[in-house]
């Protein structure tokens, strides 16, 4: 996340919205009777001596030449704010602002400063700040270079007067530092025989427009225990989030009082599992919210089993109907039950995922869903257009608040490029195929596979964009294809997904469905299904019933693969994936539903028609009959196994609970005790 | 002349951010290399155009054709600004390192250079075998732009130079900067046991203990360190330690992982036969589990020498 501070102050939504025309003021010693300007210099070489009444002011490194000493400007403007005749008035947007001095002898250009001391026109070197001279904590935020050319010159100064608008107690004016010995004079304020060359202040303004919102909230970074709201303003405003148990009761509120456009308020302390209602805006108004469409729902506790569903969509964000009729699809099928997450699969807003098409193509097309269910996306390549790993600048990144320090779950990544976080009884890791090191020994390999062996949870989803296996708009047997990145995913970042105990694997970028059979170690290239299909089932549990496999994580069990790079683009196809046991060219999304230990998955597509259903099931430890559940008949089971009247392999493995290759009293221990559990 | 401006504008943007980010061969970059062709064919003499070309080209993983656009760009400009930049980017691709070298310094002259030129001159530098050069270079990439991929190279080619206290540093300064990115622990950790700077060592592990829900791993790791640092006392209690942990965890939930772990606790501990017995256990569970096969497969060998050695010995 990348934040943007204006120093504005505006309270025009008290106002009646005004029109955005410009007003200039200017601010120099004499001219319509302004008599705020302050400037001097101080001289190392004379240190006991005020200059504030001089006709000129200078900065210089050497002065007297040859002594190396340093002469300082000083030069400030007061009475700027105000509702008076000529001032800024408090609720302006000032535009720009320029500082224009009359140089009568050039020189090397100085380093202009904000003053960070209070200084008069009787200031000395020995007087300025706590200690003589000009030290490193008199003066901040650097402004930039001003020219030392001879003549009229114009110097922009807007930073600083923005700055002051918002707090004019600390205007103290500019100090110029000399930068070599070539030493500048300039007109001062005191010059008589021309007050046309004194210094000049100019600023412009704009009335304050009418606060709207630009993006409308949207949740981000949820835990048991916290979360963080976000929004976009028009224009800059401090922050306030107010939130409780129901609309009518927001009686907790967080707020900031930095003024910005794009607010992101955390909120902590909160209680696992709950529902509360919020609304969002400045301190003094609210934008949106508290009604029954404004509330969010914690995670529940980490490893709690559920249940609890997620909404995945790929390649969504192009803005055409379709994208539309995927999401319209969804949410009739999920009617009154609505999911409780959002992965986004990448290619979030196209085509370059700049800021507006962010705006347009995701916050605004989602905004119903994201006011109240946190969004987890990945790095596609049409945001990556835009938006950088190296350096998590651009639109993703400035919008997202995503985990670099392990503050939802997982190990610290060190960066939001990947990331992992839990969510009840599963662990999601979220990978980037666009533009990070992908090879092995990289910094996401190293993490992904700490990240993989320090997890409790019960299931493993990994997401990320590009396809270890398709054959839709995309070929993941080609080596040339997107870089190879589809085939470093396979080959380097696989084998640990699979020796961790990976479940599901989502992907995008290829704008198909595809849905594979349970597979395990398929990294050749081109890749080949002999010996790598685990289950060749359907995964149905009304066909050949749901993919097994064996409580907690496992590795090398199996996983299941899905392509969902169908969210609104069209679709195509190249080929058959040898992998795939159901394909199909139709737009739509997915609904992943985890209840304890099953875990399924619907392809809804944008007609409504659910076209394919798979469900993993891991039986608990003592599931004889492998039904997905423990009970009364594991147990009649597990007598007959004990007593050797029983010599089903399976039955007779599933008996050893404790895995020291033979069914015995210690496994009936254990099988009374889960029971009991 | 619109539609140049705005190509030009929106290159513009992509340059200054986009410098060495790996090639992409992304089929949408066709229509783009389209339009400037188009734009060229009606321009020749556009410098800036050819520029822009060529850095299409080179995220399309063609990075031949780049070379060739920009090559065009320097003889109609020489002083096109960013030239340098990415012909040291197109070169380093081709791998003609030395004249990568001598474009990418050129590029890191001007003030505004990104960090990706500084990395990008640091690998190739590293390849010319210039390994000190290189990391005043990965030294400089993170100074503008902190990442962990760019400590890695920092600090591994630190430990290679010999400079394995500023390897440790360097490390250190990207833990405390990076929210405590576990791939530079685990390299920090590395580094301070290879460095005999045992208790730096564990002091890693420790901090990284505290915040992962299985403490396994590290606490054979820290059994690791301790055995090296010949506290073989300390080692068998972090390794016993670990083996607690693994019981409870296969109580809970006896998967094929916790297994395997349980059986490197066992191995750690020189009890070989449990180990063996928990990794046929864990393939009864997942026959494809490699890197127990792998194991188990040592362990057997390891027994089979053993016999061999008894009985060559009676």
């Amino acid at each position: 996340m990348r934040c943007g501070n204006v120093a504005l102050i505006l309270a025009a939504w008290a106002l009646c919205p005004q029109s955005a025309s410009a007003t200039t003021v200017t601010f120099q010693q004499g001219a319509g009777g302004y008599g705020g300007t302050r400037d001097s210099y101080l001289s190392e070489n004379a240190p006991a001596s005020t200059n504030g009444t001089r006709e000129w002011v200078e900065w210089d490194s050497d002065d007297p030449a040859g002594t190396g000493l340093d002469t300082v400007a000083l030069i400030r403007f007061e009475q700027l704010f105000g509702n008076g005749t000529g001032q800024i008035p408090a609720t302006a947007a000032i535009t720009s602002a320029t500082l224009t001095l009359t140089v009568n002898n050039a020189g090397d250009a100085g380093l202009a400063y904000e003053a960070a001391v209070d200084w008069d026109d009787s200031v000395t070197w020995n007087t300025f700040g706590p200690a003589a001279g000009v030290q490193s904590g008199d003066y901040v935020n650097l402004l930039g270079a001003v020219s030392g050319a001879s003549g009229t010159v114009n110097f922009d100064v807007t930073a600083s007067l923005q700055r002051w608008l918002a707090d004019p107690a600390s205007n103290r004016g500019w100090v110029i530092l000399p930068q070599n010995n070539n030493g500048v004079e300039f007109r001062s304020s005191q010059y008589a025989a021309a007050p046309a060359q004194r210094p000049k202040l100019t600023v412009v303004y704009s009335a304050a427009a009418a606060v709207q919102l630009v993006r409308e909230p949207y949740l981000q970074l949820a835990t048991p225990l916290s979360i963080v709201i976000a929004w976009r303003t028009n224009v800059a405003t401090d922050s306030r989030v107010r939130f409780g148990p129901s609309p009518a009761q927001l009686n907790q509120f967080v707020s900031d009082a930095t003024l910005a456009t794009n607010h992101f308020i955390p909120l902590a302390g909160l209680s696992p599992g709950t529902t509360y209602y919020y609304d969002v805006g400045s301190t003094t108004q609210p934008l949106a919210g508290g009604t029954t469409a404004y509330r969010f729902t914690t995670p529940p506790p980490i490893g709690s089993v559920g249940p609890f569903s997620a909404w995945i969509v790929g390649d969504s964000g192009n803005g055409q109907p379709s994208q539309y009729a995927v999401r319209d699809a969804m949410s009739n099928h999920v009617g009154t039950t609505p999911f409780d997450l959002f992965l986004h699969v990448g290619d979030i807003a196209y085509n370059s995922g700049t800021d507006q098409e962010f705006t347009n193509y995701f916050y605004a097309a989602y905004q119903d869903v994201l006011r109240r269910t946190v969004c987890w996306p990945t790095l596609g390549n049409h945001e990556g257009a835009n938006s950088f790993s190296s350096t998590q600048t651009g639109p993703y990144f400035a919008g997202y608040v995503l985990p670099n320090a392990a503050q939802a779950g997982g190990l610290a990544s060190g960066t939001e490029a990947y990331y992992s976080f839990d969510y009840a009884n599963v662990h999601f890791i979220s990978l980037n195929s666009q533009d990070v090191n992908r090879n092995p020994g990289s910094a996401m390999l190293t993490w992904l596979a700490a990240d993989l062996a320090a997890t409790n949870q019960q299931w493993v989803i990994a997401f990320w964009h590009h396809p270890p296996y398709s054959k839709g708009t995309h070929d993941s047997d080609d080596p040339q294809e997107d870089g190879g990145r589809e085939v470093d995913m396979r080959e380097n970042v696989l084998p640990i997904l699979e020796a961790g105990g990976v479940d599901l694997v989502l992907t995008g970028h290829s704008h198909i469905y595809e849905r594979s059979y349970l597979v395990d170690s398929a990294y050749d290239t081109p890749t080949t299904a002999p010996g790598h299909i685990v289950d060749a089932g359907d995964g149905k549990p009304a066909g050949d019933g749901p993919y097994l496999k064996s409580a907690g994580l496992n590795a090398h069990d199996g996983a299941v693969y899905v392509v969902a790079g169908h969210g609104g683009q069209p679709c195509g196809q190249s080929g058959v994936h040898p992998l795939m046991y159901f394909t199909e060219t139709e737009n739509g999304s997915c609904l992943l539903s985890v209840s304890g230990n099953v875990l399924s998955l619907q392809n809804v597509r944008d007609d409504g028609v659910v076209s394919d259903h798979f469900q993993i099931v891991k039986p608990p430890a003592g599931d004889i009959d492998a039904d997905g559940d423990l009970d009364a008949a594991d147990v009649d089971l597990f007598v007959g196994v004990l007593l050797g009247l029983d010599l089903d392999v399976g039955r007779n493995a599933r008996s050893d609970l404790n895995n020291d290759a033979s069914a015995n009293g210690q496994d009936a221990a254990m099988l009374v005790a889960n029971l009991l559990n | 002349m619109a539609t140049l401006r705005s190509l030009s504008t929106s290159f513009a943007a992509i340059v200054t951010a986009c410098m060495a980010v790996p090639v992409i061969a992304h089929p949408g970059l066709h229509h783009d290399i389209d339009r400037v062709s188009t734009a060229l064919a009606a321009q020749p003499r556009r410098a800036d155009l050819y520029l822009e070309r060529g850095f299409l080209h080179r995220l399309n993983d063609e990075p031949a054709k780049a070379l060739a656009d920009l090559e065009q760009a320097a003889t109609l400009d020489p002083a096109l600004p960013n030239l340098a930049l990415h012909r040291g980017l197109t070169l380093s691709a081709l791998r003609r390192d030395p004249q990568a070298e001598v474009e990418l310094t050129k590029a890191v002259a001007d003030p505004g250079a990104p960090a990706a030129a500084w990395m990008e001159r640091g690998k190739v530098r590293e390849r010319l075998g210039r390994l000190a050069a290189a990391a005043g270079d990965y030294a400089a990439a993170i100074r503008l732009d902190p990442q962990p991929d760019a400590y890695l190279l920092h600090g591994r080619l630190l430990e290679a130079l010999g400079r394995s206290e500023d390897a440790a540093a360097c490390y250190r300064d990207g833990l405390s900067r990076l929210g405590g990115a576990v791939a530079l622990r685990l390299e920090l950790i590395g580094v301070e046991t290879r460095a005999k700077r045992y208790d730096a060592a564990l002091e890693q592990i420790d901090l990284a203990m505290r915040s992962s829900g299985n403490k396994v791993d590290w606490l054979l790791r820290r059994g690791d360190v301790n055995a090296a640092a010949g506290r073989p006392d300390v080692a068998r209690r972090d390794r016993e330690q670990a083996l607690a942990d693994c019981r409870q965890q296969v109580v809970r939930r006896p998967s094929s992982l916790r297994l395997y772990q349980r059986a490197r606790a066992y191995h750690a501990l020189g009890r070989r036969d449990e180990a063996i017995a928990d990794l046929k256990a864990a393939l009864r569970k997942t026959p494809r589990y490699g890197e127990a096969r792998a194991l188990l497969s040592t362990l057997e060998s390891d027994d089979a020498l053993l016999r061999e050695a008894r009985h060559a010995m009676r």
